[in-house]
This record gives structure tokens, sequence and C-alpha cells, in this order.
């Protein structure tokens, strides 16, 4: 009898489960984050920035005459993420949703006082977005948000799409946060994040950007900016892509633009009398693109010498880069000291302790090998004049 | 009463979906921060180990049969038998408490951060008891269902994230030595170890002579699968990353894309819930009947509400909020504990029966 009744009881008791849920979120007060901005301000003080998106109907759904902004910007500071999060939420008077974030931006100036203490918000956040792609801005970040134009009304999904493209990768050098987070605590492999840069146009009010240049990090610190050319060795050291665009200018050689394919590239500790060096080694399928040079390569003089030409630039790039970065700003951000500790786990401890300051002291040697693909439309990849016997 | 009876591959997938459900919810937090890349070797050791008792319980179960764990304990050791059953049903009772616990302390960290962890518990016990109160037969043919979907996403979602893997991430193999890897087998091997309820399945068995190639074929494919479900997270993120997560395969699920969807955690989370509930409510039955059997009541009904109440305050046991307890507990206490009941008593109960039947037929 008592087991009868306490059926229905249970049942009766599933009525309480009519009044809600605890943890639901109504789509009418709540916010896609699209993107958030890390800052300081002239005080010293966190500034954060997010950029929130305003649903806009369809025309099909009757939104045709809808003039609602499409975003929105709110910025407020405080002491932690949090902090200024709380305030950011006053204001727009929504909850925000962040599982949606397209970009993390990260100001210069706190990317160079360190990262230190801004990142915990990220690590403990159930609700976020680790797949939210990081740049640093050398603009203001309440500006970059709030006004740079871009095709689509909100700028942070064409940066997301421009990241995911292709075609960009060897250049944007894309890191996600997942990627960005360990990286920060890790001196064997090091972040370099790619920065948003303002295109100089002083008439317009609108902003464009522009996704170029590196901006490496030692530990959590800025220490210093690579160029796009340079980015897009640091995306073949570490594998990020196997594609890129290569132009060698030279005495023999006015201009040429190279494809490269199918690059296999492979970093090699060896012991060289006591001394650790870095081998490079590197293969690659080159197809031109362009040249302002005749080139007839039928002959396999003009092969041979385009393909030690090519090869000596890359090799001579790769290693301006890889001592820019170790001597100048002492970042492990190839991840030579990770490529150790997977080789030689036991020399690697030995190492780790002060790996940033070993770093100047490391040789590159590369050793390129190119194959010189026919591609094109033209017969011997070449334009004959007509008049010309 | 009719004794309900399963078939040999319905108690193949109630183990599959056991291991699964066990390893995705309690193993990653301790194995990945702890082991790393190493962690296959923990899981197949941890493989091993439940294998090894699975032949003991076979063994014992053929030797008995029609007798579950605690008869054939009363059986074997007499009046002691009833103290040692009474300490393997204590055990399952302290397994199912702490499954509870990590459960809906997960989902409240995760999923659903402001709702009461009572609630989670409320839900399952509530689902997992009247699966117990069906019997044995209702929570075999629904794990059948969980455990072929649990196969089939894993299959596709291990598939979907093949590009975000670099594999260069396994390296180095046994930086620290095989030390730490075989330590780490105490997790899944304590954890796997769960299936003696195996001893409280086999009477319903139809065919017992499959029964051992069985458990065998679903603690290796149950290994398998989390073993790349674990790996799976480390060569996404990094070892890193994944040593810093209370549940990597959580976050490895927010991370990459199921074809074109992102943010797929729900589905996963859905799968393993439902995996969950096979597994408490398989506990709920073996533990419910155990005491029916230990105290020689009819009927196993009425310990379902009974226990009903324990497993609904599970979140709420004093400790459960201090992570140092806590810590203490999963890292240290519940692995050797369970070890020592799983692999110890096992065998000292496998040795006294045969030397007790040798005894008797030399004595006959």
């Amino acid at each position: 009898m008592f087991f009868h009744l306490s059926k229905y009881a249970v049942i009766l008791s599933l009525m309480l489960l009519l009044s809600g849920c605890w943890s639901q979120i109504n789509f009418d007060q709540l916010t896609v984050v699209s993107a958030i901005g890390l800052d300081v301000n002239k005080q010293g003080q966190l500034e954060v920035s997010v950029q929130l998106v305003n649903p806009t109907l369809p025309v099909a759904a009757g939104g045709g005459g809808q003039q609602r902004r499409a975003i929105a910007m709110y910025t407020a500071n405080g002491l932690t993420v949090e902090d200024a999060l709380e305030t950011i939420r006053k204001q727009a008077k929504k909850s925000l949703f962040f599982s949606q974030t397209k970009v993390l931006l990260i100001g210069e100036r706190l990317a160079r006082q360190g990262l230190d203490d801004m990142m915990d918000f990220f690590w403990r956040e159930p609700n976020q977005n680790f797949n939210c792609w990081v740049m640093v801005s050398k603009q203001s970040i309440p500006e970059v948000l709030s006004d740079s134009k871009e095709l689509q009304a909100v700028a942070a999904e064409e940066w997301k799409a421009y990241f995911k493209n292709k075609t960009y990768k060897p250049t944007s050098g894309g890191i996600q946060l997942y990627q960005f987070l360990p990286r920060l605590e890790q001196s064997s492999f090091q972040a370099a994040v790619p920065g948003l840069i303002q295109v100089s146009k002083p008439s317009s009010k609108d902003m464009i950007m522009e996704i170029k240049d590196l901006a490496v990090f030692r530990n959590t610190k800025l220490v210093g900016w690579l160029t796009s050319e340079e980015a897009q060795i640091i995306s073949w050291l570490t594998q990020q892509s196997s594609l890129g665009m290569f132009e060698v200018s030279t005495k023999d050689i006015k201009s040429v633009m190279f494809e490269l394919k199918n690059i296999h590239i492979a970093m090699k500790p060896v012991y060289e009398n006591g001394q650790l060096q870095m081998k490079v080694r590197m293969r690659t399928q080159a197809t031109i693109k362009t040249s302002t040079e005749k080139l007839d390569l039928t002959e396999k003089q003009t092969t041979d010498l385009l393909e030690t030409e090519l090869s000596n630039a890359i090799s001579e790039t790769i290693e301006k880069t890889v001592y820019k970065l170790y001597r100048s700003y002492k970042s492990d951000a190839i991840g030579f000291g990770e490529a150790i500790h997977r080789k030689a786990p036991k020399s690697w401890k030995t190492l780790k302790g002060d790996w940033n300051n070993k770093l100047a002291q490391i040789n590159v040697q590369s050793s390129i090998s190119i194959e010189i693909i026919k591609s094109g439309l033209l017969i011997d990849s070449n334009i004959k004049k007509d008049d010309v016997q | 009463m009719k004794k309900s009876l399963i078939s040999a591959s319905q108690f193949f997938f109630i183990i599959f979906v056991s291991i699964t459900s066990l390893t995705f919810f309690s193993v990653p937090s301790q194995l990945i921060a702890k082991v790393k890349q190493d962690l296959w070797l923990s899981m197949a050791l941890g493989a091993i180990i439940d294998i090894y008792v699975a032949v003991l319980l076979y063994r014992l179960g053929r030797m008995y049969a029609g007798q579950s764990l605690i008869q054939y304990t009363r059986s074997i050791l007499g009046k002691a038998g009833k103290v040692v059953g009474l300490i393997f049903l204590l055990f399952f009772l302290c397994v199912m408490v702490t499954a509870m616990w990590i459960y809906s302390d997960f989902l409240s960290r995760t999923l659903m951060p402001e709702t009461p962890r009572l609630v989670f518990s409320i839900s399952m016990t509530i689902c997992a008891g009247l699966a117990a109160v069906k019997g044995i037969e209702a929570i075999a043919r629904l794990s059948q269902i969980i455990g072929f979907i649990i196969l089939l996403t894993s299959v596709v979602l291990f598939t979907s994230s093949i590009p975000y893997i670099q594999l260069q991430f396994l390296l180095p193999p046994f930086e620290n030595g095989m030390l730490p890897a075989i330590q780490g087998a105490i997790y899944p091997g304590s954890w796997f170890g769960i299936c003696i309820m195996m001893g409280m399945l086999m009477p319903h068995i139809k065919k017992q002579s499959g029964i051992l190639k069985m458990k065998v074929y679903a603690v290796v494919l149950g290994t398998s699968v989390m073993t790349l479900y674990l790996l799976y997270s480390i060569v996404v993120m990094g070892p890193v990353m994944a040593g810093h997560f209370e549940n990597p395969i959580y976050i490895l699920s927010r991370i990459t894309q199921f074809l074109i969807f992102e943010r797929i955690e729900v589905l996963l989370l859905l799968i393993f819930i439902s995996g969950s509930f096979i597994t408490i409510s398989t506990l709920y039955y073996a533990v419910t009947e155990g005491t029916a059997q230990w105290l020689g009541t009819k009927s196993h009904k009425p310990w379902v509400y009974v226990f009903g109440i324990i497993f609904i305050l599970s979140p709420m046991f004093p400790y459960s909020n201090e992570s140092y307890m806590v810590d203490r507990y999963l890292s240290y206490w519940f692995p050797l504990v369970s070890l020592i009941i799983e692999g110890g008593f096992m065998t000292f109960l496998f040795i006294w029966a045969v030397v007790k039947s040798k005894v008797s037929r030399s004595s006959s």
C-alpha cells in the first residue's frame, strides 16, 4: 500500500518541474558576444570591451524596413575581466552569451605589460568559446570594435572567416584560444598572435582593418612583431600550413613570384661540438605564379638557376626569421623546444630551466630541396613575342 | 517469482556501456593530468586487471551455478561469508554514491551551473529506480540501444575530428619512465572493476558458457573506445591544456566540429548521461537484489525505495565540497579500497573455493 502511494507521490512531485528550469536563458534577454577586447586604459586599469550582435530579421520574415544597428559596443573598466563584465551587463541590461564569441582582441599595451592575471577568466569560465581567434590590436580596442567596417555587418564574423580560409593561412598565422592558452605557459612553444592593424586612411570615418604581422610573446608578455613574410615562415615551421607564396628578386632575376605547395618541413636538434644546432629540412614543390623575367623552362639551366635562387632565398629568410625570434625576442614561437622535448626528453630536462636565454646560442642550418613544376596555361611557361624569331 | 533472463549480447552491452560511461565521468581528471600521453598503457593494464577479475568471477559462477556473488560467498565461506557479502554490498553502495556524486557535480558545473545538484541526483534516482524495479531485463534491453548509439557517435566523432589532431603531441613516450603509467592503471583498474556486478548478473544470463568471452570483448571494446577518447583529447588540445581540465573529453567536444555542427557537447553529454543511467540502474539492481539475498527477503523491490533515499542524498554528503578531501578520496582511498575488494577479496574467495572443492572431493 505504502509503495503504491509513494509511486503517486513521485509522479506528483514531477509537477514541481512545471514551474521552470533553473538555468533557463530566455532568448529576448540574451545577446551574443561576437568579440571581446582586453586592454589597459591610461590610468593603467584593465579595460574590457565587448562587441554585441544585434540580430536583424531577414527581409523575408518581415525585417525589411528595420533600422537597427547591427552591433553595439560596450566598454568598462575593472580590476578583473569579470569585474568589468559585471559593469557591462548593467550597461547593456542583457545577459551576455559568450559561447559564440568569434574573436578575442588584446590591446598591444596590455600585451606588453603581460597577460598574467587576465587569462584566468578564460580558463575558468564554463560558458565560453575555446575556438575564438586571438589577435593583438595596435589601435584602441573600443574604436576598432565599434568602427571597423567589413562587408559583413558584424566585423568579427568576417575576421573569423578570414582565418578559416585556407589560402590566407600561411600569412595570417591564426591561433585559437585553446592553442593560445597553453602556449602562454610553455617556454618550449610560445605564442605568436596575428595583429589587427588599421590601414591608414584619414579621410573616412570607417576603419579598414588588415590582419597582418605577428606579435611574438615571451611567456605572457608581448616582445615584438614579425612581418607577414616572417609570419609565413613561422606557419611553415609550426606546420600550420603547407602552402605559401614566395617572391625572389636578385641580381640575375628581376622578380619571380613562386607558389609553394606540399611543403614538408622538419626541425631537428643536433649537437655539434657540444653546441646545440637546429637543422631545418624543407622539401617543397614550386610553381611560377608571375614573372617579370622571360623564363624558358625548357632549358635545364634556367630551372636549375631558379631552384638555387629560390632555395637560397627561402633558407636566408628562414634563418633571418629564426635569429630574429631567438636573438632579438628570445622567444621560441616555433616550438623548437617541443621538438627537443619529443626527440630527447632527457636532455630537454636540463635545457628547459633557462630555455629563453639559451635560444641566442642556437645556430640554424637549413637545407631546402625544391622541385619546380610546370603550371599555368602557357606552353613552356613562356610568352614569346611574335616578331622575335 | 519468474526469474528474468538476459541474453549474452545484452550482457555485452551492459558491460560496454558501464565501462564507457564510468570512464567518461570519473577517470579522465586523474589519468590525463598525471599520466598524459602514456595513458594507453594505464588503460590497457586496467583492462587486464578487469579481465583477471572477470575470469575469477566466471569460474566461481560456473562452480556455483545459479547463485549470485552474495549467495556463493555465503556458500564458500559459511558464516564469515555473511560479513564478506556485506562488504561487497557496502562497496556497491559506495561506488554508486561516488558515481552519482561525480555525475551530479560534473553536470552542475558544466551544463547547468545554476541547477542544484539534488535535481540531477533526484531525476537519476527516479529513472534508475524505476528501471531497477522493472528488473534486469528492462535495463538490458535499453543498454542495447544506448550502447549502439555510443558506438555510432564515437566513430563519427573520431572521424570528423581527424583534421584537428596533431599526432606529435603523443611524443615522447614514457617521458618519466614507465612508473607513472603503471601507477595510473589503478584509476581505470578500480573503476572498471565495478564490473564485479557481473557476479550479480551471471545467474540471469541464459547461455552460461559464452559469458567470459562476451565480458572480455566488452571490456576490450569499451577500453579501446575510451582510450581513443582520452588520446584524442590530448592530440587535439595538447597535454598541457588537457591536463588542466577536470574533464578534457568534454572540452574536446567543445573544440571539435561534428561534420558541419559546432559545439556538440550537449549531444556527447546526452549520450554519456544515458550511459550513466544504464550503469547506475544496473548497480542499483545489483545492490538491491544483493541486499534482498543477504537478508533473505523475498523481493528486492522494497530496497529500491530504501536505497533511493541514500542515492538522492549522495551529492549532499559531508565534505563533498571540500576539494582537498574529495581529491584524497578519488585519487587515493577509492582506488585503493576498490582494488583490495575487487582484486584481493575475489582472489581470496576463488582460492578458498578451489581448496574447499578439492578437500570435499578427496574426503568423499
